[in-house]
């Protein structure tokens, strides 16, 4: 057993260490192409335009002069003031700097937006819509993996069945996104029948107490994570129940009947687990489009998110936001892809035992 | 594998991908007659031209067959002076009356949604005059003011504050109530009266007079009074190219790369697999708004980053079948007997293959198409072609979803989601045909 | 002689005493539907089988030895067309089961099963022991130790080495996965154990070392095999009685002894004949032609249109004719 937990927990560091330097290098392509629109220049030039200004403005034997004059020293002051920044330099020293800003989600302040706190420090407003964007499609992800394995099992034993055969064809019906079937239940619950709130996070004013500040919550999440529901049911259905299919034709599934176990412990036994590998992957790669597809969700419903920051950015011509947007987004992949990859690791012996020991 | 005929028969005994293939070939059929209809550079023209071009049009108007289900919604009416009852009567010396009567039919319960006219007058230092009155079907003669009209104007008579203060409601409404009825409007033969003066020899007043109704068109109008049909057949074209081009670029990039990776394996294999990490982790969403906000917002540079994205990975699916392919007995043999890389390669490879090849790329094109829609209903979108996502977006950031438009959302939405299952319908029933392990069950 | 059943639970015979076969099949046909037609995969087989006599079953790919063998252990697919006939295993006609019961009683308690070796049988994610060891905790209800410790003996007795037990299927060699498949289809000492094709996929050392395992089991154990094979050679270091199936019928069904040395049924000589042997100069035979189709088998003895023997009665389907020495064989070149 501790054979185990230990094989288990050197697989989590390599896989760790691999994934930062894959994230360092996603990183700095971030900023490469943020820099080839010149912006981490100019959020580092404002930063020591805001310094230089700082000084002069608080250096009292300066206050007397001309406009001018006190222009030309601003110039003078930023010109130094950047040759030591060294943004004079060649663009592979610079690109490291930044680099490390990024890695650290240092954006400087934003241009126009704020955080709730007040603030306009790029990472504290990142910081703060997170949370929000982790409580929605977190819901929405487990909500939909237990719902699908548990009805594509159900499926896969009936076989060309009418329900079986109905789910098939209805599986095309997860092409359009998530927030196209946002809008539409929008259009129905919302503005039709009037039974939901159109967005946001909670009502306006927000209730007082706790339980009805959950309760108003949770009905402010019905409509989106039910939009996440409709948009991916059919073709985790789908693909799940084929894979449940295909894994129950082995050999080993076979001797499991005949050896006499009941049908019940084949499908958990010999069906469900080794079929978990897969289906992980699958819902590992369902969970980084959901991320995506989250962007333009939490814009249609509102929703406090960092995808409804990234709007509010666009719109708002706020670069620094929407470069951090992108790194944050990043470590959100990157987390998820390790979170995943952790639980294939434990539920596959083939792979945490890397490579077989042959005998 | 199966040779093509065989593929179709097949899939005439799946009824979803029949019904995909009739909607592919109507979106197709679309997309032509949009093309050749509208040429491109008109209707970007169109598109992308202010109220000028559409000016005759109704704001927000709904869909002509909301009528069909009897909504009552009236129609626009345009009358002209050149078409309009005249008489000509001369005051004083060079002073001359032009009485014109634009008289028209109102059959409507609801009231029209704008009242403008439209004046094109020629003099040479004193402008006409004109006097305007209004007379309802059941007698009343209401008086609308006088103006002065030099050159090409237009008098927006529901915009009209001084009017509105003096009828007491909007131009609209009171010139069109039914005074047993007042929420409704009385239908009947109206006639708007002119009474042109012009003070010199050779000055004329031509006018015409727009009864602004609440639908046009087959699909309504937006905010700025453009037809979307335009916006919508235009959609298609756009959409289906975008998609199937990205969808074959990505496909051959990968197909080509993973086949090159396969043939040197080795080091490359762990180079692959970082490179694939590596695309799972960048977000491409974030990334293509980061470059449309950066550099350009053009579709071909949207489709340039999708295409680079794309092929830095994705390799593995195409790569496991390669090499599984490479080691089959029949290309040793093919080896064996002399057959050049390149024979082998197109002749026997390549067919294997493209079975599985075809399903993913088929189900890919309505990603991309949603793609897209996705960047332009955040606003990233291409800012001059017409697009179904830019008609979401001009419709969600109108409130059309407050304000009861629902035919504003739901029209590309609908095509938008009919075009997605078109592909997707043919796409699921390839996977059933050509994955090998589902045709032994 | 080694332990019999471990637990009481002893399942009703249908017959007070045990008959003196362990099996006896009557009539058994088992058909399946395809897109092409029916295939007549056992068509109307019979025989007997005696305690403690282990059978090999002989014949080319396609003649139905398997289903016949999936049949006995219902191991069947979707598209069944006709399942008919008599088993009786023990005094219990096991076509008279319902599913439950027949999971409950006859499934790995009276019954067991070695696929073959190529065959991925063992669950990936699930480690060996577990395997061996889950059918004593499913049908008799042991504790995990102590069925564990049973896995552990049963693999000393298969010659598998008892730490590969904790491993996992992919960690072992294909002939240590025989060994551990062994070990699981005897842990439950079942009366009558159906091996296909067991070392086929194997290389010849462990082959030969497979065969020494089982034949170390039978006669340690009170274990009858059906062995079902197409290798004429390695069958014959098992068998007590050989049958040979042709076409979906039984053709011949002798004692090992004589139908090494002399077949009676004209396919069983060719068979014979094909098989190089040590210390004879002999040239190897083949047979001309192929198997019929089982989908519209042609009337008549099915083997006529191969026959050097052929004659004007082989148009009719010949009955079993008994032979001198015991079995039987269909041929009409018997009845004189």
């Amino acid at each position: 057993m501790l054979e185990n937990l230990k094989r288990l927990f050197s697989y989590f560091s390599v896989r760790s260490f691999l994934l930062l330097f894959t994230v360092v290098v996603a990183i700095y392509l971030i900023i490469i192409i943020a820099n080839m629109g010149g912006y981490m220049d100019k959020i580092k030039e404002s930063e020591i335009m805001e310094q230089v200004y700082n000084t002069v403005r608080g250096n009292p034997a300066l206050q007397r002069l001309s406009p001018s004059e006190l222009r030309a020293i601003l110039d003078k002051q930023i010109e130094i003031a950047k040759r030591q920044a060294g943004l004079d330099k060649p663009f592979i020293t610079r690109s490291l700097e930044y680099l490390i800003r990024g890695i650290t989600l240092n954006f400087g302040r934003a241009e126009q937006m704020t955080s709730d706190s007040g603030s306009n420090q790029v990472r504290l407003i990142l910081l703060e819509r997170l949370p929000h964007t982790l409580l929605l499609w977190g819901t929405a992800d487990l909500l939909v993996f237990f719902v699908s394995v548990f009805f594509a099992l159900a499926l896969s034993r009936r076989y060309g069945s009418f329900i079986d055969r109905l789910s098939v064809s209805l599986a095309p019906l997860s092409t359009p996104p998530v927030w196209f079937y946002g809008i539409l239940l929008i259009l129905l619950f919302a503005s039709f029948l009037r039974l939901l709130p159109y967005g946001g996070f909670v009502d306006a004013p927000p209730p007082s107490t706790t339980l009805a500040y959950v309760l108003s919550v949770i009905k402010h999440m019905i409509l989106p994570v039910l939009s996440v529901f409709i948009a991916l049911i059919f073709s985790s259905l789908y693909s799940w129940r084929t894979f449940f299919l295909i894994y129950s034709s082995e050999d080993y599934v076979e001797m499991a009947k005949a050896k006499g176990l009941s049908s019940r412990a084949i499908e958990r036994r010999y069906i469900l687990r080794p079929t978990l590998p897969p289906i992980v992957t699958s819902f590992a790669m369902m969970m980084i489009s959901l991320w995506m597809g989250g962007i333009v969700t939490e814009t249609v419903f509102a929703w406090p998110g960092l995808g409804r920051l990234l709007y509010d950015a666009i719109q708002h011509v706020d670069t620094p936001v929407i470069v951090g947007s992108n790194v944050i987004y990043g470590y959100l992949l990157a987390i998820t892809v390790l979170l995943l990859d952790f639980l294939y690791a434990a539920l596959d012996p083939r792979v945490r035992l890397g490579g077989a020991r042959r005998s | 594998m199966m040779g093509f005929w065989a593929v179709f028969a097949e899939l005439r005994r799946h009824p979803s991908a029949m019904v995909g293939l009739v909607i592919i070939f109507l979106l197709l059929v679309m997309s032509i007659y949009a093309v050749i209809r509208i040429p491109y550079s008109e209707a970007v023209r169109l598109w992308r031209a202010g109220e000028v071009v559409w000016l005759e049009n109704p704001r927000n108007a709904a869909p002509k067959w909301y009528n069909w289900f009897g909504a009552g919604l009236p129609e626009t009416i345009k009358i002209e002076t050149a078409a309009a009852e005249r008489t000509e009567e001369r005051v004083g010396e060079s002073t001359k009356r032009v009485t014109y009567r634009l008289a028209f039919d109102f059959p409507y319960k609801r009231f029209p949604q704008e009242l403008a006219l439209f004046f094109t007058s020629t003099y040479t230092t004193v402008p006409p005059q004109l006097v305007l009155s209004w007379r309802t079907p059941d007698g009343r003669e209401i008086p609308l003011g006088t103006r002065t009209v030099r050159g090409v104007e237009r008098y927006v008579l529901s915009g009209d504050s001084t009017l509105l203060r003096r009828l007491g409601r909007a131009p609209e409404e009171s010139l069109f109530s039914d005074p047993k009825n007042p929420e409704q409007a009385l239908s009947g033969r109206y006639e708007l009266v002119m009474d042109v003066y012009t003070f010199e020899p050779g000055a004329s007043l031509s006018a015409k007079f727009i009864v602004y109704g609440r639908v046009y068109g087959w699909a309504g109008t937006d905010h700025l009074r453009r037809d979307l049909s335009i916006g919508l057949l235009w959609g298609a074209p756009i959409a289906v190219a975008f998609g199937f081009t990205a969808a074959v670029g990505i496909a051959l990039i990968q197909f080509i790369l993973s086949g090159i990776g396969a043939w040197f394996g080795g080091a490359l294999d762990i180079l692959i697999d970082r490179l694939t990490e590596l695309r799972m982790i960048l977000p491409l969403l974030p990334i293509l708004i980061l470059v449309g906000m950066l550099w350009s917002r053009s579709i071909w540079v949207i489709l340039a980053t999708l295409l680079m994205y794309g092929s830095i990975g994705g390799y593995k699916t195409y790569r496991a079948m390669f090499l599984q392919a490479r080691e089959a007995p029949y290309i040793e043999a093919a080896k064996a007997y002399g057959a050049g890389n390149f024979r082998i390669v197109f002749r026997y490879l390549l067919p294997r293959l493209i079975p599985v090849l075809i399903p993913s790329f088929v189900l890919a094109i309505p990603d991309y198409v949603f793609l897209e829609a996705s960047l332009a209903v955040l606003g990233i979108g291409d800012p001059i072609l017409p697009t179904w996502g830019k008609i979401i977006n001009d419709a969600y950031s109108m409130g059309a979803h407050f304000k009861g438009l629902y035919y504003w959302l739901l029209e590309p939405a609908a095509l938008l989601m009919i075009t997605g299952l078109g592909f997707a319908m043919i796409g699921f029933t390839l996977d059933r045909i050509f994955n090998p392990r589902l045709r032994s069950l | 002689m080694a332990e019999r059943s471990i637990s009481a639970k002893e399942t009703v015979r249908d017959q007070p005493n045990a008959s003196q076969f362990l099996l006896n099949v009557s009539n058994l046909r088992l058909y399946f539907k395809t897109t092409k037609g029916v295939v007549q995969a056992v068509d109307n087989v019979s025989f007997s089988l005696g305690r403690r006599r282990s059978l090999a079953v002989l014949g080319e790919s396609g003649c139905g030895k398997t289903s016949l063998a999936r049949a006995i252990l219902r191991l069947l697919p979707r598209n069944i067309h006709t399942f008919s006939g008599e088993i009786v295993l023990d005094g219990v006609d096991l076509m008279k089961l319902d599913e439950e019961r027949f999971r409950r009683e006859i499934r790995w308690r009276k019954l067991s099963f070695v696929p073959q070796a190529a065959m991925n049988a063992l669950n990936p994610v699930l480690r060996v022991g577990y395997q061996v060891a889950e059918p004593l905790i499913v049908h008799f209800g042991l504790d995990r130790d102590e069925a564990f410790k049973r896995a552990e003996e049963v693999a000393r007795v298969v010659g598998l080495p008892v730490d590969f037990l904790n491993r996992y299927a992919f960690e072992l060699s294909g002939g240590m996965r025989q060994r551990a498949i062994i070990a699981m289809a005897l842990i439950t000492r079942p009366e009558l154990i159906i091996l296909d094709e067991p070392t086929s996929a194997l290389d010849v050392l462990t082959q030969a070392n497979i065969m020494n395992s089982l034949k170390k089991i039978k006669q340690e154990f009170d274990v009858t095999y059906i062995l079902i094979t197409h290798d004429i050679a390695t069958s014959s270091e098992l068998a007590d009685e050989v049958l040979v199936m042709y076409a979906g019928q039984l053709v011949e069904h002798s004692p090992a002894a004589r139908f090494y040395k002399t077949p009676a049924h004209p396919y069983a000589q060719k068979l014979m004949a094909s098989v190089p042997t040590l210390r004879e100069d002999k040239t190897l035979e083949f047979i001309p032609g192929q198997p019929p189709s089982l989908i519209n088998p042609p009337k008549g003895c099915r083997f006529a249109q191969r026959c050097p023997y052929r004659f004007e009665r082989c148009a009719e389907d010949p009955p079993a004719f008994s032979l001198d020495g015991g079995g039987v064989a269909r041929c009409w070149l018997l009845a004189r």
